[in-house]
């Protein structure tokens, strides 16, 4: 199963776009219900193109991992009066960035989601990432629109190597691996990332290595739902392909 | 020895290398003859061995005791420079030795007894070669020096301080006391060359007391104490240091007043340097472990119950330390219930934080708007007498008279929040020390919710009684062109396919697989083989794989990599550690793959995992 949103390249240029325009209403859509929360930020001095854009992403991140979102009453921090809940974490942030959810009162307009500086600056950070890498980001949301299409399953033995990354794995094995590979991808349903899904690892065939968290759902049984950002995407070759790194691999070919 | 000074033979002996210009009256036959020894015993006994030691004295070096004993005595060479044979005494605390050296330069390896100085002399004329006309005539070239044989130790003159390189456990000492002769030609007719040394020890190497036992730190005098006489100190070494045997190697108030400054009442291990006082460069290292009295009865904390760490209550409390037999009053050893919470059986990954690496508690808790836990019901009943000098603390969340107070905002699935609790016994204002500790991991009620759906789902596995009997064992044979492959005949109608070779690439070492033809249910056994002359196929055929239904054999037949498994088993074996057993703080999916990362440290495995 394969769902994309949004158009994938489309939507990249809309951010970009969104970083020269102002005056845009801050405003969030969550739930299933598509209930609506202001967003205000901590950083008084962020622009209000950088709000906007960052508004637009949090949006991405809530279209489908969102639609369990709920604002609860209260908080452990008398500072906010609510908390943007979900039950599963966001597979767009990694790991070390929360999903903002200290909800403060915004008079008489209610509630509004507040961004910490920490995540600004680092949407800030992203931002000029971005703009230096245009061409490598583009390719990135081309390249979670194609594995969501229907299109991804014409690939064919000879070109799936195109799209998945084994570290050390000789040709023959995309062979051989060619329907498992296949098949354990068709399982997931793929999102647009979040700009903030770009981060370097070592993990990689260079010293330094770009990868994307690619959001994906899966229901493995029952009305469970299982979010995650595996596998991954790493820039290699000067294309985006789903990589399994392993610094030893565990794979073994036929004898 | 006696005889006149020649002129000549001077300037041979300085010009000309006396050991080759000099034909003594006592030549090796007269020697021979003396002790009675062939030629060939003579190059056999004067030889070194391996050890360094002469062949004659080796003999009894390595017979008698305490000489025989690596560390039992000290080790030193004797060099010597001699135009002639000569005789070496070697005379100790214990006993007396003589081997003759052979003329030349050479060394021998001397083993001395601790525990009062050392002579050596040398005399080229022993016994009755005295006596042989001439043999007194002119003079002897005799060099003689001592040097060490370990690296750790050091060859001295009294008011020396000589260097020792590297940092050794221990340095022992060998003292000149009466250095050898400085010039090398000798009368024959003076005293033969000697030297006088002290051997000095202050530790039989690095020593362990008490194994894994531990000293007592009470004030009683029915405990043993680590002294000077434990450790191999020698009596002359201690009497210089101004000790006796039965010194203590650390003063007992001083090891107190250490062990009050941790913050644990746990058993603590001291590593002691000894150092003579008149030689500080010889030292010894002594590491032993002290802890209070056990017999001394009161309120303890459970976490210093090594190794158990569980709560107690006795009537009487005895000391259990290393030569220590007395009992005092009632003990009470405070702490979490073991039947309340989870006590750690798994290996610690350490993570370098001491609470982290100390805590042997945990409990898995599902979290709920207002969710309360009484933590002074999850401490064992014998609590009760103390609860008003009880209080926990924690590192984010609210306690409230003993009861945690879990936050606002539930965690998400799959990261539970991970909260220390620490359980403090203060009787006084003065006196307030952790006694227990315990992890909290607070889960999503969705984490529950998941894995309760996955258990409804697949805890029923009647379905694998339909499952044909697999078999104990296939043969394999090998053709004519030297293929091996499994042999299985009479499969018609069977509920067996053949076996075919396994072209996957992920079961690893795996070489055939065979399956059963899929039941009514859709289930069938997937089983894979080694070749031989490993295990054979189906020898444990559940655990090779057994799948469900038609549509998961595609599943199960992906890699390890593969997600749909991953999702099938690995995450709600996650959950389920999570929530009703486990800490395994701060993990995620991601995490999850990979169990020994140092920063989420399992602590528990439950029996039913």
């Amino acid at each position: 199963m394969k769902i994309t949103t949004i158009s994938s390249v489309l939507y990249f240029a809309a951010m970009l776009c969104g970083l020269n325009c102002a005056g845009q209403t801050n405003l969030l859509f969550y739930g299933a219900n598509s209930n609506s929360l202001c967003v205000v930020f901590v950083d008084t001095n962020l622009s209000a193109s950088a709000r906007a854009f960052i508004v637009a992403d949090l949006q991405l991140c809530l279209n489908n991992w969102g639609k369990r979102t709920e604002v609860r009453i209260g908080a452990d921090d008398p500072a906010f009066i609510a908390h943007l809940y979900n039950p599963s974490i966001c597979p767009h942030y990694p790991e070390t960035v929360d999903f903002p959810d200290n909800v403060v009162s915004n008079g008489t307009l209610g509630f509004a989601l507040q961004i910490p500086k920490t995540l600004s600056d680092a949407y800030t950070n992203a931002f000029a990432f971005a703009a230096a890498n245009s061409n490598i980001v583009t390719a990135a949301y081309e390249f979670v629109e194609f594995v969501s299409a229907t299109n991804f399953n014409s690939v064919t033995s000879n070109q799936i190597s195109n799209y998945i990354l084994y570290n050390q794995a000789p040709p023959f094995l995309y062979q051989l691996a060619f329907h498992d590979i296949t098949n354990s991808l068709r399982h997931q349903t793929y999102y647009p990332p979040s700009i903030l899904g770009f981060e370097y690892r070592a993990e990689g065939p260079s010293p330094t290595n770009l990868w994307l968290l690619v959001p994906s759902s899966t229901r493995p049984y029952g009305n469970v739902v299982e979010w995650s950002a595996y596998p991954s995407a790493i820039w290699h070759d000067g294309k985006w392909k789903f990589c399994i790194w392993e610094e030893n691999p565990q794979y073994k070919l036929p004898q | 020895m006696g005889g006149a000074t020649n002129g000549l033979y001077l300037v041979l002996i300085a010009g000309l290398g006396a050991v080759h210009c000099v034909s003594p009256a006592a030549g090796l036959a007269q020697w021979l003859g003396w002790l009675g020894w062939s030629g060939q015993q003579w190059r056999a006994l004067t030889a070194t061995n391996s050890q360094g030691f002469a062949a004659g004295y080796a003999v009894f070096v390595n017979g008698t005791p305490p000489y025989s004993e690596e560390r039992g005595a000290a080790d030193f060479w004797l060099v010597t420079r001699t135009d002639r044979p000569a005789w070496v005494t070697v005379g100790d605390s214990l006993t007396t030795n003589s081997f003759p050296v052979r003329a030349g330069t050479g060394r021998v390896r001397v083993r001395a007894a601790y525990g009062g100085p050392v002579s050596l002399t040398i005399d080229p004329l022993p016994g009755p070669l005295a006596e042989l006309p001439g043999a007194t005539d002119g003079l002897w070239l005799c060099e003689l020096s001592v040097e060490p044989f370990r690296a750790n130790t050091v060859v001295f003159s009294d008011n020396a301080t000589p260097a020792v390189a590297g940092e050794p456990d221990c340095v022992d000492g060998i003292l000149l006391l009466s250095p050898p002769p400085a010039a090398a030609v000798h009368s024959l007719t003076s005293a033969p060359p000697a030297a006088a040394l002290q051997p000095l020890r202050m530790t039989d190497g690095a020593v362990t007391l008490g194994g894994d036992g531990w000293y007592c730190l009470c004030h009683g005098e029915s405990c043993d104490w680590p002294t000077y006489g434990m450790v191999g100190c020698d009596t002359v070494s201690m009497s210089v240091n101004g000790v006796e045997a039965g010194t203590p190697l650390l003063p007992k108030d001083q090891a107190r007043a250490q062990y009050g400054l941790a913050e644990y009442p746990l058993r603590r291990a001291f590593t002691q340097t000894v150092a003579n006082a008149a030689y500080p460069f010889i030292r010894g290292k002594v590491v032993f472990q002290a802890g209070a009295c056990g017999a001394s009865g009161g309120v303890r904390g459970a976490q210093g119950r090594l190794p158990s760490h569980e709560p107690d209550y006795a009537d009487r409390a005895s000391c259990l330390a290393t030569g220590c037999t007395c009992e005092g009053g009632p003990v009470w050893h405070l702490g979490f219930s073991h039947g309340r919470v989870n006590t750690r059986n798994l290996t610690r990954i350490t993570t370098g934080n001491n609470d982290a690496d100390s805590t042997e508690h945990c409990l898995g808790l599902v979290w709920s708007a207002g969710g309360k836990t009484n933590l002074f019901s999850l401490l064992d009943a014998n609590h009760r007498p103390f609860r008003d000098d009880l209080r926990f603390t924690t590192d984010k969340l609210t306690i409230m008279d003993g009861e945690l107070v879990l936050s606002k905002k539930a965690p998400a699935d799959m990261k539970p929040v991970v909260y220390l609790i620490k359980l403090h016994y203060s009787p006084h204002p003065e006196f307030d020390r952790v006694y227990d500790k315990l992890w909290v991991v607070v889960n999503s009620p969705d984490t529950q919710t998941n894995f309760n759906t996955w258990y409804t789902q697949n805890s029923n596995i009647n379905w694998t009684t339909n499952l044909p009997k697999p078999f104990a064992s296939i043969t394999f044979s090998t053709n004519w062109l030297g293929a091996i492959s499994p042999v299985v005949t009479n499969l018609n109608g069977s509920h067996w396919h053949p076996p075919e070779a396994k072209n996957s690439y992920m079961h690893h070492d795996a070489r055939y697989e065979m399956r059963s033809k899929p039941t009514a249910g859709g289930h069938g056994h997937q089983a894979s083989a080694l070749s031989p002359p490993e295990p054979p196929i189906c020898s444990r055929p559940i655990l090779h794989g057994t799948f469900r239904t038609p549509t998961q054999i595609t599943e199960m037949r992906t890699s390890t990599h593969s997600f749909a498994p991953y999702n099938w088993t690995v995450i709600p074996f996650f959950r389920q550690i999570s929530t009703a057993t486990s800490t395994v703080p701060a993990f995620t999916k991601e995490r999850a793959r990979i169990s020994t990362s140092k920063d989420a440290p399992s602590c528990h495995k439950e029996k039913t995992l």
